[in-house]
């Protein structure tokens, strides 16, 4: 034969299917040509988000990915094409990541923690003052519950939701839940007291 | 818990707009793979699949990934377009 038939990764997604379920040679060539489509899009994922080491990262994680795709290709829903599914994955799985190394030594505590007595000076000081800021303040402490309190600071403190949920040994699904069953009392809260967002927040803030 | 005024802001917002029936970030999860694909043809992704757009908007997360997909699909198609559509969609003019 003179020319060799190259790997494709162009399969429609039944066949991506088939040959993924199939056990030998067939699910190696399917595996063999998802490979570069996945290490491409945790490279893509990983070069902006990190000073060094993106490619080696990437090449560490590109087994997980494959496993991952693999072991879960019955939950792809087919409205989408196979491979956008699987660099999905992969992109998750590079920022799930990219997530915990980011935040592996920040104990949950010391983002929830409540600040010192003494506020900085400045415009933010200012505001621990207003009679918004108190009422917020107490419905949080008064209708949230403590798991409830925990999550929300964390995530208003800026952690990532996989690394709260972590923390909390949860899953972020269950977290999101969480926090929305917080969100639903805070509203609740409010409009029993009748107040806008307007009553909430300085209209005359930028 | 401090509450500077970008917390508060936060907060109020998030709480006011809360709503019984809002999407997960696993049923979002589900869904960003088409949601994503046709933002990439240039539907109306929002239009169709409304709630999605409307976990995005709340939770960073999630919109985190659907941004890096969204990079992920873009470069791809770059790749797969013609030499000069790659020439012109980056920025660079083509000599007659």
């Amino acid at each position: 034969m003179l020319f060799r038939r190259r790997p494709s990764p162009d399969r429609s997604n039944e066949e991506w299917l088939s040959a993924l379920a199939s056990d030998g040679p067939e699910a190696d060539a399917a595996l063999a040509d998802l490979r570069p489509v996945l290490l491409k899009a945790l490279r893509i994922t990983i070069v902006p988000r990190v000073d060094r080491g993106a490619d080696a990262l990437a090449e560490d994680l590109v087994q997980d990915a494959l496993l991952h795709v693999r072991d879960r290709a019955d939950q792809f829903r087919g409205d989408a094409r196979f491979t956008t599914w699987a660099q999905k994955v992969a992109v998750r799985l590079a920022l799930s990541e990219l997530r915990r190394k980011r935040w592996e030594n920040v104990p949950l505590d010391s983002v929830v923690a409540d600040p010192p007595s003494a506020p900085e000076p400045g415009a933010d000081a200012v505001l621990e003052q207003t009679e918004a800021v108190t009422l917020v303040r107490r419905l949080i402490a008064t209708e949230l519950t403590d798991r409830q309190r925990t999550a929300l600071q964390g995530v208003l403190a800026g952690m990532p939701m996989d690394e709260v949920a972590r923390r909390l040994d949860t899953n972020r699904n269950a977290l999101y839940k969480l926090l929305h069953d917080a969100r639903l009392r805070l509203k609740k809260a409010f409009e029993d007291r009748g107040l806008t967002a307007d009553d909430l927040l300085d209209p005359t803030d930028p | 818990m401090t509450l500077t005024r970008d917390v508060l802001r936060m907060l109020v917002g998030k709480a006011l707009a809360a709503r019984p029936d809002e999407m997960s970030c696993g049923d979002c999860d589900v869904r960003l793979d088409r949601f994503a694909e046709m933002t990439l043809e240039g539907r109306d992704a929002a239009d169709a699949l409304p709630l999605v757009e409307e976990h995005l908007s709340g939770c960073p997360d999630c919109r985190e990934e659907f941004e890096a997909l969204m990079g992920v699909l873009r470069a791809a198609e770059r790749e797969g377009a013609p030499w000069w559509r790659r020439l012109l969609s980056a920025g660079r003019t083509v000599s007659p």
